[in-house]
């Protein structure tokens, strides 16, 4: 149940919303030791671009060993109104905007995306497998 | 939380995107200036389409909005000022008022009604 924790699912210390934020940070160069979305190896999209956090929505992680936790819904960014670079990371965070959320996770795309100006980045849903949305397991 | 920035509505209120006459596109569509992909159209903010005012973003300032695109994918987006102030007319005022009832079923009554 440590994913239910971490995801603000269960209480500890309460159930609260969480968010997913995309990174433009390189492959091998987001520190783990992070503590805010300010941190300087995050890299977030720029929200001056239409870009927002979006709602995460975890399942309930699963009991088996590996615990797993991953998005229910399908998670749509933009449209993007200026073009906000390449993303290589989702990163899940515990407030809607701003520099002062802490980092929950990060996802590694499968494959990095570049929109350009008038498109949006979509995901799917999780579903529990591996490859699909953002899945986390411990 | 840092003061809202001036402009903006107030939190929960329902906007229609209404862009100025003639430009009758999609929000990315307009911003891009040429038409998107159909795939990309799909999930553009359509005129016509009701949003909720749902607070601004800290670092940027920019209002954010809460909305359904065409393909039916919930989605919070950070508006332009210049086009907040300029393609968004507020449809319907947040109530202010939020009442709580409690119905007991053995006493058939209303047990308390609540305005704030």
């Amino acid at each position: 149940m440590a994913l239910n924790a971490v995801f603000l699912i269960a209480q500890s210390p309460v159930p609260a919303p969480t968010y997913l934020a995309l990174s433009g940070t390189a492959i091998g160069s987001l520190s783990s030791a992070e503590t805010a979305m300010s941190g300087s190896t995050i890299n977030e999209y720029p929200t001056a671009s239409g870009y927002a956090r979006q709602n995460l929505n975890p399942t309930a992680a699963t009991a088996a060993s590996p615990s797993r936790s991953w998005n229910t819904p399908v998670i749509t960014f933009g449209p993007f109104t200026s073009a906000p670079g390449t993303c290589f990371w989702g990163i899940a965070c515990d407030v809607a905007s701003g520099g002062a959320a802490h980092p929950i996770a990060s996802y590694i795309l499968g494959t990095a995306r570049t929109p350009a100006i008038g498109d949006s980045l979509q995901c799917n849903a999780g579903t529990g497998a591996a490859g699909v949305g953002f899945i986390c397991q411990v | 939380m840092p003061p809202q920035p001036p402009g903006q509505g107030n939190v929960g209120d329902k906007y229609e995107y209404n862009p100025p006459p003639g430009q009758l596109k999609g929000m990315g569509e307009a911003a891009r200036g040429t038409a998107l992909v159909s795939d990309m159209a799909d999930l553009d903010l359509m005129p016509g389409m009701t949003v909720i005012y749902c607070g601004w973003d800290i670092d940027s300032q920019w209002p954010m909005i809460e909305w359904t695109d065409g393909a039916g994918n919930s989605r919070i987006t950070t508006i332009h000022p210049g086009t907040w102030n300029s393609s968004f007319d507020l449809v319907t005022p947040l109530c202010r008022y939020s009442h709580k009832a409690h119905y007991s079923s053995t006493r058939s009554k209303w047990l308390s009604m609540r305005y704030s």
